[in-house]
């Protein structure tokens, strides 16, 4: 099994206070992890570590190292445009350019100076399960759609530009039940080409659709494994509480 | 009690009303002395003899030139100010300095940009008496209201489109450019109409950089000398020869001039009523 | 591809920094023409002299209280009418109106439309409309005086004064005023002891900035306060302003005579308070903004 993604003693601050402890940890090629744990423990700057989304912010320090395909991206030379294609990143509340649905997919293939970009755009809402409920309408504004449907979209744009990783922070908060499961649906067909990381606080959902799981808690990986061995036998106190509901 | 209590707060509307009626007043004062000499023929036809008849169109003239002038110098500069301070600054001493100083440019009173613009367009630079030297003051008076309202509108898109480009991989200046500006523009234009409205009517920083009363005929040359409405209707009402026969000319002046700028003010709202709405 | 391309990064940076640097060279600029006048005449001569006569017959005298004397007289007389009203229209729009929407906005809009009125048509109202008034209520030989002066002032005012008073006002929470009133406490009493209050700081940067736009206030002066250089010593004396006597005399100076330099000076008088002022507005203004909950 190849490692994807790499964290190696990587902490992060904001201003004085640390978020992120001492992480350590291999995300597999190619299958779905998920990262777990109470309100507040850091899961999604862990997640947004992997893109260097957090450098958006001020007063960020880090320190350790995270290695994609074996090269530190916290490297001071590393391109962070370059970086921000291989990993391609959904947020929580879908949001879509205030564009038509066919621009918000061509503007970042046309950034990174793609060819042939009507067939990519197809292709993308194809690979998004967003195609056929669209295809008459790729002129509308995307905010027109559906929330289920704009999330796909977002999707849709974060693959049309070929990552390798998908991060995914807790895509289906905002969404009703049947747009939940149609996502998670997309995400099991979406780990056959992509290596996923999904931000979840939802216990349920991650066991239904990660192959592997972290359990963070107070800025701290606690338990990394295969998501059955995770959820029947935690090795930890700490993850059995959460497991069990005892804390949110 | 409780009668007495609504009572009493009625009575704090009372200046609010009185106000308003004064506004009113105000306002249809004007209009009804203006009206009467208000028309077509005034708004295009040159003033004779000496200013007691007929219109006042190379005054509307100058005063549009002008203050076009004046926007076309203050827009760079204050464009990028603003999307520096949006989306570059860092949020430290260097930043505060800076803000703080275009703060106080702002509150500083049009005479002394007049006294400034003296000194620095008509003496040093050499400029003379001009509509150049005059427009590059007013400029100066509307480069710190622009660089507000441009930081403003700026701010006001949603961070979330910002931040869904970055993580595309787009480069910054990309983003702002073919995103967050686009997305800006009711509210950067609202800025200009208002920044517009109140330039249509300043006089201090022209008075002594190049406004004239009389001249015989318009230019496009910026060199020269130019008329400008808020100017005209000063004189006219404080030292004309003729006062009392200027007087209505001077009224209906004051009109297109409050006409000018209430729509450009108007404008700016209607623009910033029109944000969509994001959810 | 880079982030931001270079030139852009520069010229972000450079606009922001000349921008910023503007009010300096105004400050530079007025010192070296403003400071020559004491070339001529002594500090005491300026500071402390009650006769500005800068055209006199024998000798000339440039004496700045009679134009600062007009500058503070004028504005405080404004203030002291436009604050009461200002304030109270805040809250009342703030408390009352704002239950009736379609007539807050329209008010609120009224008042907004106001404050885009040019200076100079609601001088010239004051010229042909309340001096004439003034005249005949008080027996005088001109409506042109102080009085009017600071009615007009007042009126334009009031806009910036409600308008941030009621800003801050707006932006005390309901639970504020919730708690008041299931203590039994009325409305009116709630608005002046608890609301107003709360809301101190904005209505100290509202007062405090519309001061600072009174003071430079110009082209409407001219119109309505006679032009008088002297120390007024009453409501109905004509009189003069920082800005006044600058706009007024600037045109019939020759360059580079201590008349010209004395009206730099007046700049320099001008532009200090206007400074202070602000920045002690825009401090009230953070601390207001400060406030969150």
């Amino acid at each position: 099994m190849k490692i994807k993604i790499r964290f190696e003693n990587f902490s992060l601050w904001f201003g004085e206070r640390q978020i992120l402890k001492n992480i350590n940890m291999e995300i597999p090629e190619k299958k779905v992890t998920a990262i777990m744990g109470p309100s507040g423990c850091g899961k999604t700057t862990l997640l947004r570590s992997i893109n260097r989304m957090n450098d958006l912010l001020p007063n960020v320090k880090t320190s350790g190292k995270v290695f994609i395909d074996e090269e530190n991206i916290y490297e001071e030379k590393q391109d962070l445009l370059a970086l921000r294609k291989k990993v391609g990143m959904v947020f929580q509340k879908p949001n879509p350019f205030p564009k038509s649905i066919y621009e918000n997919i061509a503007f970042g293939l046309k950034i990174h100076k793609f060819k042939n970009i009507k067939e990519r755009v197809i292709k993308a809402l194809v690979d998004a399960n967003l195609y056929e409920e669209v295809k008459d309408i790729l002129n509308q504004n995307a905010l027109t759609l559906s929330g289920g449907q704009q999330q796909r979209l977002c999707l849709a744009r974060a693959i049309a530009i070929e990552p390798e990783i998908i991060l995914l922070d807790e895509p289906a908060s905002a969404l009703d039940p049947i747009a939940t499961a149609k996502l998670e649906e997309l995400i099991q067909k979406l780990k056959k080409d992509y290596t996923i990381v999904i931000v979840t606080h939802n216990m349920q959902q991650a066991a239904r659709i990660s192959d592997y799981c972290a359990f963070m808690y107070l800025g701290e990986v606690i338990e990394f494994g295969k998501t059955e061995d995770i959820f029947v036998r935690p090795k930890d106190k700490r993850t059995e509480d959460f497991l069990l509901g005892k804390y949110g | 009690m409780k009668l007495k209590s609504s009572f009493y707060f009625y009575l704090l509307g009372i200046p609010l009303f009185l106000f308003l009626f004064v506004i009113i007043f105000l306002t249809s004062y004007l209009i009804a002395h203006g009206i009467p000499v208000l028309s077509l023929r005034f708004l295009f036809s040159y003033p004779e003899k000496q200013m007691t008849a007929g219109g006042i169109f190379p005054v509307i003239f100058g005063s549009f030139y002008l203050t076009i002038l004046a926007f076309i110098f203050s827009l760079i500069p204050s464009l990028f100010s603003g999307i520096y301070f949006a989306y570059y600054a860092q949020d430290n001493f260097l930043t505060f300095a800076l803000k703080t100083l275009i703060k106080s440019l702002s509150g500083m009173p049009a005479i002394v940009f007049g006294l400034f613009g003296l000194a620095l367009f008509v003496r040093i630079f050499k400029l003379g008496l001009s509509l150049l030297a005059s427009s590059l003051t007013l400029s100066l008076l509307t480069i710190p209201y622009l660089i507000t309202t441009t930081e403003e509108a700026l701010l006001s898109v949603p961070h979330t489109f910002y931040e869904a480009a970055i993580a595309l991989g787009i480069p910054k200046w990309t983003v702002i450019r073919k995103i967050i500006l686009p997305e800006a523009k009711p509210l950067l234009l609202s800025g200009v109409f208002l920044a517009f409205a109140r330039l249509i009517g300043e006089v201090a920083p022209i008075l002594f950089t190049g406004v004239a009363f009389y001249l015989k005929t318009i230019s496009f040359s910026p060199l020269e000398k130019f008329m400008a409405l808020p100017y005209h209707i000063y004189i006219l009402a404080t030292q004309h020869e003729k006062i009392l026969k200027v007087r209505p000319i001077a009224f209906a002046s004051s009109l297109v001039l409050l006409f000018f700028a209430l729509t450009f003010g108007v404008g700016a709202y209607i623009l910033r009523m029109k944000i969509k709405k994001y959810y | 591809m880079k982030e931001t391309p270079k030139l852009i990064n520069f010229l972000l940076f450079f606009f922001s920094l000349i921008t910023s640097l503007i009010v300096i060279f105004m400050l530079l600029f007025l010192l070296f023409y403003g400071g020559r006048l004491f070339k001529f005449i002594s500090f005491k001569d300026f500071f402390l002299n009650p006769v500005w006569n800068p055209t006199g017959y024998f000798k000339s005298s440039y004496g700045l209280l009679p134009n600062l004397w007009g500058s503070f007289l004028v504005t405080t007389l404004a203030l002291l009418i436009a604050i009461p009203f200002g304030i109270f229209s805040a809250i009342f729009l703030s408390e009352e109106l704002k239950r009736i929407p379609w007539l807050y906005n329209l008010v609120k809009g009224i008042i907004e439309l106001f404050a885009a009125f040019p200076s100079v048509i609601i001088g010239f109202f004051g010229l042909v409309y309340l001096a004439p008034l003034i005249q005949k209520i008080f027996s005088l030989t001109s409506g042109l005086c102080v009085l009017n002066g600071s009615l007009i002032l007042a009126l334009m005012s009031l806009p910036t004064i409600i308008a941030i008073s009621e800003g801050s006002l707006s932006q005390i929470p309901m639970i504020y005023k919730e708690a008041s009133y299931a203590l039994g406490v009325s409305r009116i009493q709630t608005a002046l002891k608890i609301v107003l209050p709360a809301a101190k700081s904005g209505v100290i940067a509202g007062i405090l900035l519309g001061f600072g736009r009174a003071i430079g206030e110009t082209m409407a002066m001219l119109m309505v306060l006679g032009n008088s250089p002297i120390i007024a010593k009453s409501l109905f004396s004509p009189t003069r302003t920082l800005t006044t006597t600058i706009a007024i005399e600037m045109g019939e100076t020759a360059k580079d005579t201590p008349h010209f330099f004395a009206l730099f000076a007046l700049g320099i008088v001008l532009f200090m308070i206007s400074f202070i002022v602000n920045l002690i507005g825009n401090y009230f203004i953070q601390k207001r903004v400060k406030m969150v909950l």
